[in-house]
């Protein structure tokens, strides 16, 4: 047993407060048990005292000696300086001691080092709801990873309805070689989609870009002269013409380009983005998106009859980003990962605040302005953890609108809301007055004949506010 | 903004009781979507009691209460109390930071969901659709 005088008040606080303390000396011994540890084990714990307890040492069937072992620090301690154990201490009679968390702490340097080990309630073993929330994200974004190895890009991943069918119809994309129309907004990254759709329906084959919107018909037959002159000299060559915003193309120059797909029917394939409006071709009859279109109507869609009859192949909607919230922490950790592992910088994880940040903002450019934003918060970071403050200005700044700003209201009518105002200021200018007309229309300014004539308009014609509602 | 300008039917109290204003912009940005187009939340914080004495029988109204270990037992004392004065109410709790065990104290009272994170909130469109729409059901 420690003696001394000075530690004699502090055992006597220790045995006070009821915790479970013991110590062990150098030489692997029970030194000190508080009185705790004999309410927590059950028998005197005095019988223990001077009995080895050392990780892994040889001990005899006396079950004292099991007890004491079964007390003892783990052999990382010396090592570590601390170390956390759950004990269940065997049973000296009938009732086994309940399990404790117990923290350990190397006093003093090596052969003359004490051990002070303290059992009770901790957390600081459980991670942080942060940490926890952290680790749910990548465990998604693992198994997203493994189960869509082959076609996996960022702006695939998440758990939406709308990433699902992304995927799905990706899937179908990739495994066939077909005209491909990808319809979504400016900004949603769908070359990214329609590229990696390429490479892996395709892979080999040649490539040809072409910006929708800046061609006419010369400048496209220009622009698709090598892959004509391949296509006329080779019965087996294939050409796939990725085209950005076909929608946008000037119709003569979409119907050059129908013409070239008619005459090389099979071999010169079209991917095409569309973001003028979102559409499926293909889709279920009872799908809310196509209920809403009609493709009989070339000017409606902005595209020639003939490219519709192409990428009605296979057509796909990549939703704008606003429409997939439940998807960005996804995306974002995604994008993330990757310019870390890029060496962009040390951060390898995004706060809750940011996260809520992310969620919340609007996304008017949609996945590209999310990519910027993590390209921003990565260079800003110094630590491993991006914060709200390592965001950009417009996102971190951001507050949700008015919402009558927002929303579409075809009950709210100037006239209406006018009225209603009048017959308030009415019925509270009366109720100060105390009932009195003449007073009350003093009070507002116009003759007592108008605010009797307003009142009945209210009470008899027009409905007052609380009829309407 | 001057709500008495706007007609009273169409507004759909949101009340919000929380520390701090995650849940209030998380409202403030999906609630407008989140409720039939001709309805508009009227989204307030407030405190537990301001709730309890602002409810009424007769108003269709959403309620989210933040829920930690420190509040758990007050907010499951006013779960039972806004229950009481209006039954037809619908009540979402926000708790992240509990427990399984923690969450299953919750479960006796008349929850509409529980939500971790403001991105789970546009997931309860469907619901709330449906809660308005049998309110008004319920009125005719």
């Amino acid at each position: 047993m420690v003696s001394g005088t000075g530690i004699r008040p502090f055992a006597r606080l220790l045995d006070k407060s009821q915790a479970s303390v013991w110590a062990i000396s150098p030489g692997g011994k029970l030194i000190y048990l508080s009185s705790g540890c004999s309410q927590w084990l059950g028998f005197d714990s005095s019988l223990l005292l001077d009995r080895r307890s050392v990780a892994g040492a040889p001990i005899s069937n006396e079950k004292l000696d099991l007890i004491a072992a079964a007390l003892a620090a783990p052999a990382a301690l010396l090592r570590r300086g601390t170390a956390s154990l759950r004990i269940t201490p065997p049973a000296l009679e009938h009732q086994r001691p309940e399990a404790r968390e117990v923290r350990f702490i190397k006093v003093g340097r090596q052969d003359t080092a004490l051990v002070l080990a303290i059992a009770g309630d901790f957390d600081d073993r459980l991670p942080e709801p942060e940490l926890k929330d952290a680790i749910a994200i990548r465990q998604q974004l693992d198994s997203w990873r493994r189960s869509h190895a082959a076609t996996a890009i960022n702006i695939t991943a998440g758990t939406s309805k709308q990433a699902v069918r992304l995927r799905r119809r990706m899937h179908v994309a990739a495994s066939t070689r077909t005209d491909v129309g990808l319809f979504g907004p400016p900004g949603s990254g769908g070359e990214s989609i329609l590229m990696r759709i390429h490479e892996l329906s395709a892979p080999g084959e040649n490539l040809i870009h072409v910006d929708g919107p800046l061609m006419d018909s010369d400048l496209l037959d220009a622009t698709l002269m090598p892959a004509r002159h391949q296509l006329a000299e080779n019965r087996d060559a294939r050409v796939t013409a990725l085209v950005r915003s076909l929608d946008e193309m000037p119709f003569e120059a979409q119907q050059r380009l129908a013409g070239l797909l008619e005459t090389f029917t099979g071999r010169l394939r079209l991917l095409a983005t569309c973001g003028a409006q979102l559409m499926e071709l293909n889709a279920p009859v009872d799908d809310g998106i196509s209920e809403n279109l009609s493709f009989t109507d070339e000017q409606t869609c902005g595209l020639c009859s003939q490219l519709i009859d192409v990428i009605s192949s296979l057509t796909m909607v990549n939703p704008p980003l606003a429409q997939r919230v439940e998807d960005i922490p996804l995306i974002a950790t995604a994008l993330l990962d990757a310019r870390h592992a890029a060496g962009e910088g040390p951060a390898e994880r995004i706060n809750r605040s940011a996260l809520d940040a992310l969620v919340i903002y609007p996304w008017p450019h949609n996945n590209e302005e999310l990519e910027d934003a993590i390209r921003h918060s990565i260079r800003n970071a110094t630590g491993s953890v991006i914060a709200c403050e390592h965001l950009p200005l417009a996102i971190r700044s951001y507050q949700p609108g008015s919402i009558l700003k927002r929303a579409k209201h075809p009950k709210l009518s100037l006239d209406d809301a006018l009225q209603r105002y009048e017959l308030r200021m009415i019925q509270e200018t009366l109720e100060s007055a105390d009932g009195n007309r003449a007073e009350a229309a003093r009070r507002l300014g116009i003759s007592r004949a108008r605010l009797i004539r307003r009142l009945d308009d209210h009470s008899s014609g027009t409905r007052s506010p609380k009829e309407s509602g | 903004m001057n709500w008495s300008l706007v007609d009273p039917g169409v507004i759909r109290p949101w009340l919000i009781c929380e520390t701090g204003s995650r849940w209030l912009s998380a409202v403030r940005r999906f609630g407008p979507d989140m409720l039939p187009a001709d309805l508009i939340p009227k989204v307030e914080s407030a405190t537990r009691d301001e709730i309890l004495s602002g409810l009424s029988l007769s108003e269709p109204s959403i309620v989210l209460w933040e829920v930690g270990r420190d509040s758990l037992a007050a907010v499951c004392d006013s779960l039972a109390q806004s229950t009481a004065i209006n039954p037809r109410g619908l009540q979402i709790v926000a708790c992240h930071h509990l427990t399984d065990r923690e969450r299953w104290c919750l479960t006796p009272f008349p929850l509409a969901a529980m939500v971790n994170h403001p991105e789970d909130l546009p997931r309860l469109t469907p619901m709330i659709h449906l809660h308005f729409a049998r309110w008004t059901q319920f009125i005719d």
